[in-house]
């Protein structure tokens, strides 16, 4: 089954495939395809590359720093380079706040904050969620009261991926109290160096570190940094999260996963055991089942249509088939994968290719792989969205 | 038939809830399973012909109350070589010690070995064999093997015994065991034939009891975190406990955790039935791990991003599940077993 690809998209998959066996760093690849967690300075050697070859920002206009991609072409090189191992290409920078600079922001903006994410320069992280405003975002409470030709921002974010590694966070924030919770926010851009600013580590159930909460305590930030109007913040909070929502079915990812899956099981002996094959059948279905409705959905999007609800129904699925994988792959090891020590996964004096060190990275991803089902606007928000605007249940 | 708890259990239990509020479960140490020895709970493993206090239930009870917990690892394997050495001789010094917390022995059932198996050398002269992932052994003086031919009682500090330990995904100490040509004594063969096959069978109601007893202690805790979080986590103006889309989930946990709790009751009344058959010991174990995993799942999504820290007991309680699932002797060997057994 093809999807009918044009010759162009084809020579495209081509082009990707060939640069990515070149140029990924075999230690980098390894890592990813053993699932055991990145350090910053792995994201950003591959980020780097790409930035070289000037693709960090592919489906960005030519105008500010991109390659005008189409949507396939932004579909096949997430596949292609997911597929081969490449670390997730962090898409704080370059797939949130970039496309609300470039279709909000002023010129000076523009000017300030797109180079900086198309050369991989600047790490930025997203300031969304609070102790008290999570799948109802938009009750939050960080405030930014206006001075003068600042705001000063106190109060704080959570679940801050990244946050310790970042040097810019986008946040929203409560600019007016008395109106309605959508009414009363706006985008500011804040620079982490900022006095006022503590970064604290939350420790998550792999035992890795990726999530923080940050907090802010009459932090300034120049008016200059807001985007858009004043109070208007949520539109451009809307337009992110349909950008977030449009990736989150990795077809390359899963099917490097089934691949690992696959061969782990026979390394075991497993490859006629009947309940094995019954199991990854039914993964492998779903597999097909989301990329040919990824592929439905991309069809509609290149007719010039806005992607909708099925952002939502691919968010949903993709990370429920991910984390299904990422389980059954754990339970394939079997009791390999009872050695589990976070601490021997990020010491470099252990083989990081040794058996050990691999079964540690899948325990490792599918404890991760938790999380996917509950971020970017949980599963359950994804069904509110699905049955308010699509089946009209609302 | 009676299923409620006799007053007395009722006590035991109560007494172990007590105890286990007073612990944030705590490294593995000695001071602990002094404190439980004096309790008395380990007496919950053997009759009062062995000096106990218990059957099977009474075990059931310390170990759903300890679940999850470093306890319930350490526990788990200690229940079934008092089982097995109950069946043996009642009146073996060894049980004493065990009982009052001096010595500590882990029972050992051939499922729990590596597929090469479990071989008895040359007309009971030496065994050989592989485990892997077994929890408390490194702490173990004894170690007791139920095997169909015989029970063998074997000294940890053999020569020939290999012990090689690491962390385990439940946080605690988990060790490949390794016997090399362990050499067997007459006192080291406790029983032979039919004996060493009824304290097998023994055994492995024990450790049924036991693996499905923890499911449904951890499955209700993780459920009542849920529960208590969707009554006081508010969002859209509500507490979420309010959108019926979460309250059927929570209602379908419930029923998990009410199953649990009825497989768990199965296994620990085996103890007290002759004849149960092997495959009911097996349905248990399979069917109170599925539901548990399943619950852990829901505790965690329900709580949202709050259960992907360890600041919660939530992603303990899955690592804990996965361990009760994966581990040799836990519930994939028995799918196994019962696939085998229909074919």
């Amino acid at each position: 089954m093809e999807a009918g690809w044009s010759p162009e998209d084809r020579a495209f998959r081509r082009e990707v495939r060939d640069f990515t066996q070149e140029k990924l760093p075999a230690a980098i690849r390894d890592k990813v395809m053993s699932g055991r967690p990145l350090e910053r300075q792995d994201y950003m050697r591959w980020q780097d590359i790409l930035a070289q070859k000037g693709w960090i920002a592919g489906f960005w206009p030519k105008c500010h720093g991109g390659q005008d991609w189409t949507a396939s072409q932004s579909y096949i090189f997430q596949e292609e380079t997911t597929y081969a191992g490449a670390p997730w290409l962090l898409p704080f920078g370059v797939n949130y706040v970039g496309p609300v600079i470039y279709t909000y922001g002023t010129e000076e903006q523009k000017a300030r904050h797109l180079p900086g994410i198309v050369s991989n320069e600047v790490f930025w992280c997203q300031g969304y969620s609070e102790p008290n405003a999570g799948s109802d975002l938009a009750r939050l409470s960080t405030r930014a009261n206006r001075d003068g030709d600042s705001y000063t921002v106190t109060g704080s974010k959570i679940w801050t991926s990244m946050a310790h590694w970042a040097d810019w966070i986008f946040a929203l924030v409560r600019t007016d109290s008395d109106a309605k919770p959508q009414a009363g926010i706006s985008f500011l851009l804040i620079d982490l160096n900022s006095p006022g600013i503590t970064i604290q580590p939350i420790q998550s159930i792999e035992g890795a570190h990726h999530l923080n909460q940050v907090f802010f305590d009459n932090v300034r930030v120049p008016v200059e940094n807001r985007i858009g109007e004043e109070n208007a913040g949520w539109t451009y909070a809307k337009f992110l999260l349909g950008h977030e929502r449009v990736l989150s079915a990795e077809i390359g990812k899963a099917k490097r996963m089934l691949e690992r899956l696959r061969s782990l099981a026979e390394e075991r002996n497993l490859a006629r055991d009947p309940r094995y094959l019954e199991t990854l059948a039914r993964l492998e279905t779903d597999v097909l089942a989301l990329e040919w409705t990824t592929l439905r959905m991309l069809d509609t999007v290149m007719g010039g249509a806005a992607p909708g609800v099925e952002a939502s129904m691919l968010k949903l699925r993709g990370s429920t088939v991910v984390q299904e994988i990422a389980e059954y792959t754990v339970d394939v090891l079997g009791h390999e994968a009872l050695a589990f020590d976070p601490s021997f996964l990020e010491e470099t004096i252990n083989d990081p290719s040794s058996e050990l060190s691999r079964n540690m990275g899948v325990v490792s991803e599918f404890l991760f792989q938790r999380a996917p089902t509950i971020w970017g606007g949980s599963n359950e928000i994804q069904r509110n969205i699905i049955s308010k605007h699509a089946l009209g249940l609302g | 038939m009676k299923l409620t708890l006799t007053q007395e259990q009722s006590m035991l239990a109560d007494s172990v809830t007590r105890f286990m509020a007073g612990k944030n479960t705590p490294g593995e140490a000695e001071s602990i399973w002094r404190e439980v020895a004096e309790l008395g709970w380990l007496g919950a493993g053997v009759g009062e012909s062995a000096g106990g206090f218990g059957g099977g239930r009474e075990m059931a009870i310390v170990m759903e109350g300890v679940g999850g917990s470093e306890l319930a690892q350490a526990l788990a394997p200690v229940f079934v070589a008092l089982a097995i050495l109950e069946k043996s001789d009642p009146e073996a010094a060894l049980i004493s010690g065990i009982i009052s917390g001096d010595v500590v022995a882990c029972g050992l059932l051939p499922e729990m070995a590596a597929d090469d198996g479990l071989k008895l050398e040359d007309e009971l002269t030496s065994v050989s064999g592989q485990f892997h992932a077994l929890a408390n052994v490194h702490r173990a003086r004894h170690l007791v093997l139920a095997l169909p031919e015989a029970t063998l009682l074997l000294p940890a500090s053999d020569p020939n015994v290999h012990l090689r330990s690491y962390r385990g995904m439940d946080g605690k100490t988990k060790s490949d065991l390794k016997l090399d040509h362990v050499a067997l004594s007459e006192a080291s063969v406790l029983s032979k034939g039919p004996d060493a096959a009824a304290a097998l069978h023994r055994a492995r109601v024990t450790h049924a009891a036991a693996i499905t007893a923890e499911c449904s202690g951890l499955a209700a805790a993780l459920f009542q975190y849920t529960l208590d979080y969707v009554k006081q986590r508010r969002q859209f103006g509500q507490p979420i406990g309010r959108f019926q889309a979460l309250q059927h989930r929570l209602v379908d946990m419930f029923v998990a955790v009410e199953e649990v709790q009825s497989l768990a009751l199965a296994a620990a009344r085996a103890a007290t039935i002759v004849d149960v058959p092997e495959s009911a010991l097996s349905r248990a174990i399979t069917g109170a791990s599925d539901r548990a995993l399943h619950v852990a799942k829901e505790a965690i999504q329900l709580h949202g991003a709050v259960a992907m820290t360890e600041d919660l007991p939530l992603g303990g309680g899955l690592r804990r599940l996965k361990v009760l699932q994966l581990m040799p002797g836990g519930a994939e060997t028995h799918r196994r077993r019962l696939q085998q057994s229909f074919n």
